[in-house]
């Protein structure tokens, strides 16, 4: 089968647009649902959404906040939401901040960010507070929360709501550029060796677009996320993609609810990562056993993937009369992205007649790059192209070209020259296109360790760490399979001791003291990153001619 | 103590052969859903609140127990 034409869907150009535009155009209709910690459900229809929005941009910009960086720490939150939109509507800047980052990092991650603003959730209320007082730059916090002594979101919408009735018509008549840096995406790694990538109104609203031109969502569509929205993919394609669409979004921002509030909302679409999927696999397969379809299943499964070279779901008869709640019982649909997904799981669903639909993204690209659609996917593949962008492999690389590619890395002009090549952007992955314009990803150039979450880990931040014991002399981090599960990745470290401080000492010595070294480093890391495996190596590491450790030939 | 918790990561996790000195990421392998499983069930045993970030500091079931009952002031 040939690509067919992409689904329908509105542009907007500038953020402010976007607001008025789905707030005018669904007006009536639900928008975001949440769930509280004691599954007290709320709903926002798209008027109350721009309202609110337009409440707190007019309340920021008598703030002087126009045009400043604004950081926002906290978990996903409707609050959260339209603090962005509002952030972003006035023309200011706005920077997520990663909450599974220790204090130390987060503080790194305001400063070299130049943020003015903070607003947080109450977890982060006194590092907040500890950040005003200690940088004269930080000119104000802002409370997501009602109970800080410190302005605060509901009161400040409530400021902005009262201006408008009383005749103040900025949100009306502002208009803002669309090429002007609107988003600071902090990339995976911290301290020094992350990057800060610029996303322009443009680039991510181009994004927000083209993803359901790609993959259909329908007007009303139940769609439900629990991704961070300090990543791209979260924001933009889980939250904005959907919005500009019409359908009723439900967020999590609490893994421990993740399930839970999935069960209740009964969504007929879910955006996520493989992690969840591999738990919802496993779920699924308890189901089968349970009911002693196990072998039916297998048998199925084996004689499938001989006659079916596309995704597309389709249910044996023997698994019809199951009931699967995997995700209550309306669930049609999973949209995965962030790591690679197991073909096996992509079948198992299918089989069950839920569709996965698996994309391809960077944060550079804001992020969407391809995707499969609804109607013609490839296993294996990470789909075609999305509307707006070229994609051409140049040396096994990956490279992208369009109006979603970022404007640069914050403060790092070197950086950003290298990071493009004529004008194309080089991912860093490497992969090729079949003849029907599919594209595959074989691996990665770029030194990263990718975790099943999505989340990623630049190895060069944890060896930082390692170097530090006063017996390592030379260590490389990289990612290691558990075996317990295709695609559980681990962090692993192989070290080479100072063959000078560790004189006389046996192997077993060596190990003990190192090992005990890196549980303190642990202590101090959030669980994806902590350091699982250790391993030491007899001699030095092979280098390359600028003295950097090899990291493929050891 | 340590039999309470050996009792919910066999709920859990399915694993009961855990010492104080068992590390939740070398030994156990756990990712971060099973983590986030650990806490919810901890949180339901003992009527707690234990936010996502305090659980970085526990590396083993020793940690845990020091948790529990010096910041969290569980007495058995």
């Amino acid at each position: 089968m040939k690509n067919y034409p992409f689904y329908q869907v509105d542009y907007y150009d500038t953020v402010i647009d976007f607001v008025r535009g789905i707030g005018k155009k669904y007006s009536e209709s639900p928008a975001i649902t949440v769930y509280d910690k004691n599954g007290e459900k709320q709903t926002y229809t798209y008027s109350m959404l721009k309202a609110d929005v337009a409440g707190l941009s007019v309340a920021l910009l008598s703030m002087g906040l126009c045009g400043k960086h604004v950081a926002i720490i906290g978990e996903n939150s409707y609050e959260w939401l339209v603090t962005f939109l509002a952030v972003a509507s006035i023309g200011s800047v706005v920077v997520p901040i990663d909450i599974d980052q220790s204090d130390d990092v987060i503080e790194q991650m305001v400063l070299k960010s130049d943020a003015s603003a903070l607003v947080f959730s109450a977890d982060f209320s006194l590092l907040c507070q500890e950040l005003k007082e200690e940088y004269p730059q930080i000119e104000h916090i802002i409370s997501l929360e009602n109970d800080f002594p410190c302005p605060n979101f509901s009161r400040l919408v409530a400021k902005g709501t009262e201006e408008i009735a009383k005749g103040n018509d900025i949100f009306t008549t502002i208009q803002t550029n669309s090429k002007a840096l609107c988003i600071i995406f902090f990339t995976s790694g911290t301290t020094s060796t992350s990057k800060m990538v610029m996303l322009s109104q443009k680039n991510i609203l181009i994004n927000t677009s083209s993803a359901p031109a790609s993959v259909f969502i329908d007007q009303g569509e139940k769609v439900f996320t629990g991704l961070p929205f300090n990543h791209s993919y979260g924001l933009v394609n889980s939250v904005l993609s959907m919005l500009v669409t019409g359908s009723w979004l439900c967020i999590n921002g609490n893994t421990k609810t993740l399930f839970r509030d999935m069960a209740l909302f009964e969504p007929e679409t879910f955006i996520t990562v493989p992690i969840v999927l591999n738990i919802m696999n496993e779920k699924l397969w308890q189901i089968i056993d349970e009911a002693g379809k196990t072998k039916a299943m297998e048998r199925y499964l084996k004689k499938k993937s001989f006659l079916t070279k596309l995704g597309r779901a389709s249910q044996p008869s023997f698994l019809k009369d199951i009931n699967f709640t995997l995700a209550g019982h309306n669930l049609k649909k999973i949209v995965s992205g962030g790591a690679f997904l197991n073909n096996n799981i992509i079948e198992n669903f299918n089989a069950i007649g839920i569709q996965i639909i698996q994309g391809y993204g960077i944060t550079e690209c804001s992020p969407l790059v391809s995707v499969n659609r609804n109607e013609l996917s490839k296993f294996g593949s990470i789909g075609l192209p999305v509307s707006y962008c070229q994609v051409k492999i140049e040396n096994d690389e990956i490279l992208v070209k369009g109006d979603n590619v970022m404007l640069g890395y914050y403060k790092e002009p070197k950086l950003t020259e290298e990071a493009f090549e004529d004008g194309w952007f080089k991912t860093g992955d490497m992969g090729y296109i079949d003849k029907e314009g599919f594209l595959f990803i074989t691996g990665r150039i770029k030194d990263l360790v990718v975790f099943n979450t999505g989340k990623k880990v630049s190895p060069e931040e944890i060896e930082e760490y390692v170097l530090g014991i006063p017996w390592v002399k030379e260590c490389m981090v990289y990612g290691s399979e558990t075996g317990q599960q295709k695609g559980d990745t681990v962090i692993a470290v192989l070290v080479y001791p100072d063959p000078e401080k560790t004189e006389g000492l046996s192997d077993y010595q060596v190990l003990s003291q190192i090992k005990r070294d890196i549980e303190i480093i642990n202590r101090n890391l959030p669980t994806y990153k902590k350091i699982n495996q250790v391993k030491l190596k007899k001699s030095e590491f092979a280098k390359t001619s600028t003295h950097k450790i090899k990291r493929y030939n050891q | 103590m340590l039999e309470i918790i050996k009792e919910i990561l066999k709920e859990v996790i399915g694993v009961s052969y855990v010492s104080l000195e068992t590390d939740f990421i070398k030994d156990l392998h756990l990712n971060s859903f099973d983590v986030v499983n650990i806490i919810c069930a901890l949180e339901i045993r003992f009527n707690i609140e234990i936010p996502t970030r305090d659980i970085w500091h526990i590396n083993t079931v020793n940690d845990l127990i020091e948790y529990l009952t010096e910041v969290k002031k569980i007495a058995l």
